[in-house]
């Protein structure tokens, strides 16, 4: 045969096809931008350098991961609706007198056709997208991102890879799908009509088992950090659960309602609950992953721009003074309380150079020491931290030892605590007895001040691991039962911290130039003293740095947002356009039946609503149960701010809503046009 | 007075930017008595089904009426027209045209269902037509699941379920085998017998031996008449053979 013949087929064919295959080759080459910027995000290091950016990054790899999972399935589903409409073709080739060699070559061929367009265009997109994006997003909202886009050939490579894969499986289902029928059987197929699907109750029930268990991890959560891969878990859980629960689950509910007689044979339910029962199955696929897509937006959206919107909040709770400076000293020595009173007087010389007025001080130190605790008592085994390897971060504590006389005078308490006696405070559900074990040294618990311990340390709420306060006697005969325990390298675990945070009267300039001279200074001062680590910080030299992260992640939340938002319409109309093709000769027999047009608009109106509002609901419900966490999250950034989360969650969801009622609207504008 | 009056039905078809026009029925006046079984014969593109669609009120008459018991179709107006039609009507397609994501019950039902019928009336009408149908025991499968002659059984009782004044069936055995053919003839002898009207479009000389009369149309106008009166299944298929060859041969009566 003629060369190029295989080829021209293949493109003829598509192109008789059109209708279908446009809008298949526009949602594949959108799958392919948003792997690739996914991807980029997480492998290409332009994340590093922000708080919490491993995390970010994880979940990003994560993001890669889930998003590949979703084209696989989303593509292969919509594929073979697309090749069930062309099996008539097929038959007819072979009835034409080619065998399924040549039918499998000309699929071959429409299938690598696609792969290259999509991968080709799928990227142009995605680096286009990623630098448009940047560009106007920077003009807009005068936000300095600190991400730039470049061209990454790995990430190019790994999503021409990945969607080579997803396309050659999409291609072996083909063949399947044509090889074990004959060429009048494919012909028929399209006529033969479809069984209609069973209501399978054991994948509903699954379904239903896996969205559950997924909202039960969600929901257990308390350490969103260190119970990260629980969190991943609860996602696939909860998708998994989703395309169940969906594809499965509705199909069951339609035939529950087939049963009730009353409701079933009503004029209005009719035709709509078995139609959809007929469809659910396939169409199942596509309104879970909306409702995905829609989720994956609602987050980013509204966890993004809380922190966006919230970032003066952040910034005040993180830096509550307008300069602040903290040094740490592994071991004891009996220079410390001598290096305090040094710490002094650096503060105030350094004030004074800078003619600043030091208000609202709150200097103090403490001896800190790591620990396992147990059985929600704190009962801290310090010498099980031999082995790094078998660390439980969910169990690790940080004791912090404050002289009471400190605590009293820095904070502006009256407390008293005797010998063997201990106040204890924690951000952290802890439950602390009457008793407090630390090693072998044990105190009487007096009093607790958890309301209060965010004066001690503003970001205690969102730690990671969790922090408790002891305030005692004499920190420093404490800490001396402690010198003993070392770490696996031998190292002290004693550890003792200076902070130190003030007031300046100064401007901003001002404040931005004592800290740093502040940091000079320091560093002079512990030059050779053995100081692990020491830092000074200005509110104001922060802010620039928080509005820009913030502002960066916002745009990444934003920039994802749209790019997922599009696949949605995408997924919509093809899913209008299909069923429009569809119920087309169906409305027709309707009508000869003695439907009036009034009828079956109606009851197309009815089951639009339905299967439009399903994803929305289930969105909306799967949001509910993921901002706990985002809360917690968000607290690592230092945002506490719950009621700003839900107002901003309130809004995507809104906004969002609307967005996609009007896609709806103009869609199923298509649909009318196929079926009148 | 007849049931269903055809009075000078004229259908022209345009063209869409209305160069030639195409006459599809010309003066085609006939009376259907109640209780009769009418078959109209004619060969392909003699204008029968265009025949059948304006009588059901699926298509329109471009001159000419149709009169059902007393009721002018062109007078009901088109939002009315199709509950009209499923009060009145009852159609048999020649592809069944059974929704294939109804079981046949439900696709029995569709009609009283868009009548706004209760479920317990509807299962005691099905009831009555279900067993002489010989489709009792098939209700719960869907079309998909069941032969071609089972099919258009489904269909004809849910022409039948709601009670229409008259039966029109459009070419019922075209897409049939031979054995569900006579079976569905006997069928709607039957139901003819039980006093139902039927109006047949065929070109099928066995399916119209069945009739008791049978119209030929050529050419957009009724050529001729015959009746069966007496004759057997046999003779009126003779009769009609001849009938259609005088016609083929292009002869005068």
């Amino acid at each position: 045969m003629k060369a190029g013949f295989y080829p021209k087929m293949a493109v003829s064919g598509m192109r008789k096809n059109g209708r279908l295959y446009v809008p298949f080759i526009i949602t594949s080459i959108l799958m392919v931008a948003m792997f690739y910027i996914l991807h980029f995000l997480s492998f290409s290091g332009v994340m590093r350098g922000m708080p919490g950016a491993g995390t970010a990054t994880d979940m990003m790899v994560f993001g890669v991961y889930v998003m590949t999972l979703f084209s696989a399935i989303f593509l292969f589903y919509t594929h073979s609706t697309l090749i069930k409409g062309r099996k008539k073709e097929f038959g007819l080739y072979s009835i034409l007198g080619m065998n399924k060699r040549n039918i499998g070559k000309i699929l071959f061929w429409e299938t690598a056709i696609m792969w290259v367009v999509s991968a080709a265009l799928g990227l142009v997109a995605g680096i286009g997208l990623s630098k448009l994006a940047e560009l106007g997003f920077t003009k807009l909202i005068a936000v300095p991102t600190k991400y730039t886009f470049s061209v990454s050939g790995s990430s190019a490579v790994s999503s021409i890879l990945v969607f080579a894969v997803i396309f050659f499986l999409i291609y072996l289902n083909t063949i399947r799908q044509i090889r074990f029928a004959n060429p009048t059987q494919l012909i028929r197929s399209g006529r033969a009509g479809e069984k209609p699907p069973k209501a399978n109750y054991v994948v509903g029930i699954l379904g239903l088992l896996f969205l559950g268990s997924g909202y039960f991890i969600a929901l257990k959560i308390e350490q969103p950090l260190s119970a990260l891969r629980w969190f991943f878990v609860a996602v696939i859980f909860v998708i998994i659960g989703t395309y169940l629960t969906l594809m499965a689950g509705s199909v069951i509910l339609c035939r529950i309602l087939q049963k009730n007689k009353k409701y079933y044979y009503k004029t209005e339910h009719f035709v709509s609950v078995s139609t959809m029962a007929y469809r659910m199955k396939r169409n199942g696929a596509g309104l879970a992953s909306i409702c995905i897509l829609l989720t994956a937006v609602l987050v980013m959206l509204s966890s993004t721009a809380a922190l966006y919107t919230g970032s003066d909040e952040c910034l005040d709770t993180r830096y509550p003074n307008e300069v602040g400076a903290f040094a740490c000293k592994y071991g004891y020595d009996e220079s410390l309380p001598l290096q305090a009173a040094r710490f002094d007087d650096l503060i105030n010389s350094v004030a004074a150079e800078h003619g600043a007025v030091i208000q609202n001080n709150c200097t103090f130190s403490e001896y800190s020491i790591s620990g396992y605790y147990e059985n929600n008592r704190l009962q801290v085994t310090l010498n099980s931290m031999t082995d790094m390897a078998f660390i439980d971060y969910d169990r690790v504590a940080q004791i912090m030892f404050i002289d009471a006389e400190v605590y009293n005078s820095v904070f502006g308490h009256d407390v008293t605590v005797g010998p063997g006696e201990a106040l204890v405070g924690t951000a952290k559900n802890i439950e602390i007895g009457d008793e407090l074990t630390i090693g072998d040294v044990t105190f009487n618990v007096t009093g607790r001040f958890d309301d209060t311990v965010t004066e001690i340390d503003p970001v205690a709420d969102g730690a990671a691991s969790p922090t408790v306060f002891v305030i005692v006697n004499d920190s420093e005969s404490v800490a001396k039962e402690f010198i003993k325990y070392k770490d696996y390298n031998g190292e002290p675990m004693l550890a003792w911290f200076w902070n130190c945070r003030f007031d300046t009267g100064l401007d901003a300039d001002g404040q931005i130039a004592l800290a740093s001279d502040l940091s000079a200074k320091l560093k002079e001062e512990l030059k050779g003293k053995g100081f692990s680590n020491y830092y000074s910080e200005s509110h104001e030299a922060e802010r620039g740095d928080f509005v820009g992260t913030f502002g960066g992640l916002f745009f990444l939340g934003i920039l994802l947002s749209i790019i997922f938002l599009v696949s949605c319409v995408m997924i919509i109309y093809y899913k209008q356009v299909s069923e429009g093709f569809e119920d087309q000769s169906r409305f027709g027999i309707m009508q000869k039946v003695g439907m009036t047009k009034d009828e079956i608009r109606k009851s197309i109106n009815s089951q639009m609503f339905t299967v439009f509002m399903i994803p929305v609901v289930f969105a909306g419900i799967h949001l509910l149960v993921v901002l706990p966490i985002v809360n917690k999250l968000l607290m690592l950034f230092a945002l506490f701010n719950f009621p700003r989360l839900l107002l901003c969650a309130a809004i995507c969801l809104c906004l969002c809503g609307l967005f996609y009622g009007l896609i709806y609207k103009a869609t199923s504008g298509a649909y009318y046009k196929i079926v009148a | 007075m007849s049931l269903l009056e055809a009075r000078n039905i004229k259908k022209v078809y345009k063209t869409r930017f209305g160069g030639t026009s195409v006459e599809a029925l010309n003066n085609v006046s006939f009376t259907v008595e109640k209780g009769e079984y009418v078959a109209i014969m004619g060969e392909s593109g003699s204008g029968k089904t265009t025949l059948l669609n304006i009588i059901a009120a699926l298509d329109k008459a471009t001159d000419g009426s149709v009169i059902l018991d007393g009721m002018d179709l062109s007078k009901v107006k088109d939002r009315d027209i199709a509950k009209f039609r499923r009060d009145n009507l009852g159609y048999v397609f020649q592809e069944f045209n059974l929704l294939d994501t109804f079981s046949l019950e439900d696709n029995i039902y569709l009609p009283l269902v868009l009548a706004g019928r209760k479920p317990a009336e509807m299962q005691e009408r099905l009831k009555k037509i279900a067993e002489p149908l010989g489709i009792a025991n098939i209700l719960k499968k869907y079309p998909y699941e069941v032969s071609g002659g089972q099919k258009q059984r489904a269909a004809v009782a849910r022409a039948l379920i709601t009670d229409p004044k008259v039966i029109l069936a459009d070419e019922p055995t075209g897409a049939l085998d031979s054995k569900s053919s006579d079976e569905l003839l006997a069928l709607f002898k039957q139901v003819n017998q039980m006093g139902q009207t039927i109006l047949m479009v065929t070109h099928s000389t066995k399916a119209a031996s069945n009739a008791s009369r049978v119209l030929f149309i050529k050419d957009g106008a009724i050529f001729h008449q015959i009746y069966k009166a007496d004759a057997s299944d046999r003779q009126m298929y003779q009769k009609i053979s001849d009938t259609l060859t005088l016609l083929a041969q292009g002869g005068d009566k």
